[in-house]
């Protein structure tokens, strides 16, 4: 008796446990707490949906657990209890009361469907590529491109055009909107909308791959005045480092070794002529992350390293957001740059068509590393 | 009557005689008559003889019928002239066609396990129920389901060959009013759960003839000709699947080329680099045009070194009204152009496109 009670307290605590992982608040992925227009309209239909279904599910538990416990086999009793065979009027009643719970939806389900997808009027628009194992995206009209930090501003409607360049993926910030799967030669579309200024987390839903679950993403929402700051600071080029300066060593490292795959606008070569990336030669995707503004992200390697340290809110100057160099991770990103596929797990080998997934180790001396940085940490 | 011998023979000797006449009247083929009246005369020749002699009914015992042990009461069997008919069907099809040998064949080793299965059965007792069952649990597992099977093959094809006679319109209607009497058909064996066992095959049997007898006229009547869609092409491509698969719709009217997406119109296209990207090219001139798309590739030496060349894609002619997609990937970001080339000649028109 003792022993089944210990076993009882167990299976209940465990119970009770789970319970409350829902009660947490400060959940960075929860549907349940949105952030803008798009996602209350989730949230707005599912509540309701979820509490009907939740009573009907704790009714037809208690139900079956009764039944399991009060007519359950005791031991001697031998007698097969009367065997019956269904009961007209109450499957009538039940397949009615489901029909009609399932009609009453409906027209709210609809609805909210139509809300959240139809295309709004003067909405910003972008197109966001998903490849292994990060996320691009490109602002229409606005010559910016840059990577796993999708930067809008509040209170504005957002018109995702999302597509992918290798396999599957799936877009998604819970806080702002539902998923979208990005999918290669298609364009679907995804509306975003935050009430305020903030930033929301979100990650690849779609398994692709080997570094599926560090394919993560935020969107970062600023002030209407400091996203037309951060535009600005986009559409900039880099700027050179100073000459004999560790940084311009570094920039000769970034354009003998980085530039084969990344981009970094303004970049020239010794005859003054503009570098373009081939990461198109060099990588299964034929993309990697442009670089041109490095610092104004806070993440780095798809979303799955922080660039700022936690709890440093120094800015670079002239971007709202970003990573300056007091508060640079300097030796997450010098273990990145020290053999990368040590850090997140990529394919990072040359496959039949001598290319990579992923970054792969580019065997840098230390002195080489620590140039880098310096130039990289230029890139605001 | 006829011993099995002689059923055997007068099978194969009746149904070689009828595809000599088929065969005749269709094809007039005079070699083909001559082998297959030749079959149809020595079948019948062997099958008189075996009735004649009783040769299958040898080794009858000295001591009469009464001598005989009383074993098993052989249940008729059909088997030795489905077995003639199959020969018979395997000689024509070596005449007529593979595929009716290929039948005849099958036919043939079909015969041969259910005359195998019932010799066996009728023998393995004195009693006839019992025989029959035995027969029954080796053959129906096996039995059912290639019955099953060629009734389903059998309903498909006469409901397809019926589908295929009738116009879009027809056909809706037939099948409607097809749907309904099944349905009502079955309603009624519902309402009367007594209804007895040869009332429901009477009911299944009728629908059958029913069928059996559209798909003769549907197959007399001939494929219906339906009508050509001219604007296919275009409807297709306003579907909900090519709306999502394409980045961009390109519009030509007027000598102008307009960029669309979600039906607004937008100034600058701009193309993700290294992405597969669908332009929905819709011409709404009244020229054929081709829509070109030249860009830059990257090829490869026999060394392995890259270098970048000019890239020319271009749509199939797009008529007046009509709509083609094109894929472009583009690998290197930088500024490029569309064209729009007239068939006929005339001036191109060109707009840019950024890839980035």
């Amino acid at each position: 008796m003792k022993a089944k009670l210990t076993k009882a307290g167990l299976v209940a605590s465990l119970a009770v446990g789970v319970l409350l992982t829902g009660c947490a608040t400060d959940a960075p992925q929860d549907t349940w707490q949105p952030e803008g227009y798009y996602a209350r309209e989730i949230d707005n239909l599912q509540r309701p949906v979820f509490y009907v279904a939740g009573i009907v599910g704790v009714i037809v538990t208690a139900a079956v657990l009764y039944c399991v416990i009060k007519f359950r086999a005791r031991a001697g009793e031998e007698v097969v209890p009367h065997q019956s065979h269904g009961n007209t009027k109450l499957e009538i009643g039940l397949t009615l009361l489901s029909t009609l719970t399932l009609v009453a939806i409906v027209p709210s389900s609809v609805g909210t469907l139509w809300r959240v997808t139809n295309k709004p009027d003067n909405a910003m628009n972008v197109t966001v590529i998903g490849q292994q194992w990060w996320w691009e995206y490109q602002y229409d009209g606005m010559n910016i491109v840059t990577a796993n930090e999708l930067v809008i501003p509040e209170k504005t409607k957002i018109r995702l055009r999302i597509t992918s360049r290798d396999v599957i993926h799936s877009f998604w910030i819970p806080k702002l909107n539902g998923k979208r799967d990005a999918v290669p030669n298609r364009y679907h579309t995804l509306n975003l909308e935050s009430d305020g200024t903030g930033v929301y987390d979100g990650q690849c839903t779609e398994f692709c791959g080997l570094s599926h679950a560090n394919m993560r993403q935020k969107a970062v929402v600023l002030s209407d005045a400091d996203f037309k700051v951060w535009v600005a600071n986009q559409q900039q080029n880099a700027a050179q480092p100073p000459a004999a300066t560790m940084a311009a060593k570094g920039e000769e490292t970034f354009i003998a070794q980085c530039v084969r795959c990344h981009q970094v606008n303004g970049l020239q070569n010794a005859n003054g002529e503009p570098l373009q990336s081939q990461a198109d030669e060099q990588l299964v995707s034929g993309a990697a992350p442009n670089l041109t503004h490095l610092m104004s992200r806070t993440t780095f390697a798809g979303g799955t390293f922080n660039l700022k340290n936690e709890g440093c809110d120094a800015t670079p100057p002239g971007t709202p957001t970003g990573t300056t160099l007091e508060c640079l991770n300097r030796s997450q990103l010098e273990a990145w740059l020290r053999n990368a596929p040590e850090e997140k797990p990529m394919y990072a080998i040359l496959n039949d068509d001598k290319k990579y997934r992923g970054m792969p180790n580019l065997n840098l001396t230390e002195q080489q590393i620590d140039e880098l940085v310096a130039y990289l940490a230029t890139l605001k | 009557m006829f011993p099995t011998s002689s059923k055997l023979f007068f099978g194969a000797s009746f149904v070689a005689a009828v595809v000599a006449v088929v065969h005749g009247l269709v094809s007039g083929d005079v070699a083909g008559i001559i082998v297959l009246s030749g079959v149809a005369i020595i079948a019948a020749f062997l099958g008189g003889v075996g009735a004649w002699s009783r040769d299958g009914q040898a080794a009858i015992p000295s001591g009469g019928v009464s001598a005989v042990p009383s074993a098993a009461a052989v249940s008729s069997s059909i088997w030795p002239m489905v077995g003639g008919i199959a020969a018979a069907i395997t000689a024509v099809g070596l005449v007529v066609d593979q595929r009716i040998f290929g039948f005849g064949l099958v036919m043939l080793g079909a015969t041969g396990a259910e005359w195998m299965l019932q010799s066996w059965s009728d023998r393995a007792s004195a009693d006839p129920a019992f025989n029959a069952q035995l027969r029954g649990r080796l053959g129906h597992p096996f039995e059912f389901p290639v019955l099953g099977a060629v009734i389903a093959g059998s309903i498909i094809f006469a409901f397809s060959r019926v589908m295929v006679a009738l116009k879009e319109m027809e056909a809706t209607i037939v099948f409607s009013v097809v749907g309904l009497v099944i349905l009502l058909a079955a309603v009624l064996v519902a309402m009367r759960p007594r209804m007895s066992g040869r009332g429901i095959s009477a009911l299944a049997g009728l629908g059958a003839v029913v069928l059996a007898a559209g798909a003769i006229a549907a197959i007399n009547v001939g494929e219906a000709e339906h009508e050509h869609k001219e604007h296919t092409e275009l409807i297709g491509n306003k579907s909900v699947a090519n709306k999502a698969n394409t980045i961009a719709t390109v519009k030509y009217h007027e000598g102008k080329i307009t960029f669309l997406h979600d039906d607004a119109e937008f100034e600058d296209l701009e193309v993700p680099r290294a992405t597969a990207s669908n332009l929905l090219l819709r011409n709404d001139s009244d020229e054929t045009v081709l829509f070109v798309f030249e860009s830059v590739k990257v090829e490869t030496d026999a060394e392995g070194n890259t270098k970048l060349v000019p890239a020319h894609v271009e749509s199939d002619p797009v008529g007046p009204g009509k709509a083609k997609v094109l894929t472009v990937n583009i690998p290197k970001a930088g500024t490029y152009k569309l064209k729009i080339e007239p068939i006929e000649g005339g001036d191109a028109h060109e707009r840019e496109v950024v890839v980035q």
